[in-house]
């Protein structure tokens, strides 16, 4: 019902999702844990995602995840004991919480837009950082039609409200500058809700194998969901908070703060979103 | 001229899960002149590798609710969907004017045998 709606205000339509789903599945087929990659190793064409059927429009048969039987374990504890560990640790600069409540049974689009640009401030709030700082994301995307509220909330590559479906027809690979999903989410591996967490951690340790993001450096990354009212994120770092704060005084003076603090709704192309550059 | 389309899994034999419906039979029925090909929820570029697999030049490859469009582009006397779902493959047959058989029903067809 948000994504009808936020279609209508924008003037962007469903088929514009083609490129997250065509390129989740593609990053899930590099994820040797996921379902498709074990069970399925089968490409989704944007020809097949225009033409699945409705399950309830505007989402289709593929914006749906597969329930699928998985679980995983992760090892917390203090960056002194985690140094000499056998893998390279990741640093949890912060983590947030949304637990808005509606006014009625379904979130409004508006409700939703404000809960993601309060869960995006409180995030980089707690990080000690900005947009730019991000390296690339893994939030939910079970439901593939909430995953670009997230991504307007975190203000991901400076997008604003309605621009999300714009950042999608940009190189979103795993080999570009606006790296998306780059785990495959769920919607590329099945539902665990986990995939994104795991995505970030072992793109920050250097272990994500043929899935490794290549277009981007990996310094720091988010994830988590699943609602945009009502869901649990983390900001990932593959360096100490304390030396990265300091790395990041000097080279953030210049960049404006507070890219999530507001969303006004101007859908516009180009300037923030990194495209890539022409060949010389 | 018989129309046969299936769905794939819980109805043929590649299937998750696997269903009855060899793809042996499935050929045999093409070789007496049927027109096939799959209907199912699997993506189209899916089923049409499945059939490439199996070597099988099918007649048509789509989606579940694209049975009025098979019925449109081919002419025959009679139009079959075999699948094994009452809410998919059922009601989606019966709404396009194709009669529906369930797999195992399919395979006591004289002319799928």
């Amino acid at each position: 019902m948000q994504f009808a709606e936020y279609c209508r205000k924008d003037g962007t339509t469903h088929d514009m999702m083609a490129p997250f789903i065509t390129h989740s599945r593609r990053n899930d087929l590099v994820f040797p844990e996921g379902y498709w990659a074990q069970h399925r190793p089968e490409h989704l064409t944007t020809e097949d995602y225009l033409a699945a059927r409705w399950i309830a429009k505007p989402a289709n048969l593929f914006d749906h995840d597969i329930p699928i039987m998985v679980s995983a374990a992760y090892l917390f504890t203090t960056p002194e004991r985690a140094k000499d560990m056998q893998h390279k640790p990741v640093y949890i600069l912060t983590h947030a919480s949304s637990r808005a409540t509606p006014r009625s049974l379904t979130p409004t689009l508006e409700e939703v837009e404000a809960e993601t640009a309060k869960t995006g401030r409180k995030l980089y709030e707690g990080a000690g950082i900005t947009a730019a700082a991000l390296s690339f994301e893994n939030l939910y995307d079970g439901f593939t039609l909430f995953h670009q509220f997230h991504l307007e909330g975190l203000g991901y590559r400076g997008i604003k409200c309605g621009e999300a479906l714009d950042l999608y027809q940009t190189d979103i690979s795993i080999a570009g500058p606006n790296p998306v999903s780059s785990s495959g989410g769920n919607i590329g591996s099945g539902r665990s809700r986990f995939w994104m967490h795991t995505g970030c951690i072992q793109q920050l340790q250097g272990r994500a194998g043929a899935r490794q993001v290549t277009g981007v450096t990996p310094e720091i990354a988010v994830s988590g969901g699943p609602m945009p009212l009502g869901g649990n994120f983390t900001v990932w770092s593959a360096t100490p908070d304390e030396i990265l704060r300091g790395a990041l005084a000097s080279a953030e003076a210049d960049i404006p703060k507070g890219l999530a603090a507001s969303c006004p709704r101007q859908r516009r192309h180009g300037s923030p979103i990194r495209r890539k550059a022409p060949p010389a | 001229m018989i129309l046969m389309s299936c769905d794939i899994d819980g109805t043929l034999e590649v299937g998750d899960p696997p269903g009855v419906l060899t793809m042996a039979i499935v050929r045999r029925v093409q070789e007496q002149g049927c027109v096939i090909g799959s209907c199912s929820d699997r993506p189209m570029s899916a089923q049409r590798a499945i059939w490439a697999q199996h070597h099988i030049a099918v007649d048509f490859a789509v989606g579940k609710l694209m049975l009025p469009e098979v019925k449109a582009q081919f002419v025959a006397d009679v139009y079959y969907h075999s699948g094994d779902r009452a809410d998919l493959d059922r009601k989606y047959a019966l709404a396009a004017g194709f009669a529906f058989l369930w797999p195992h029903e399919a395979l006591v067809q004289p002319w799928f045998r």
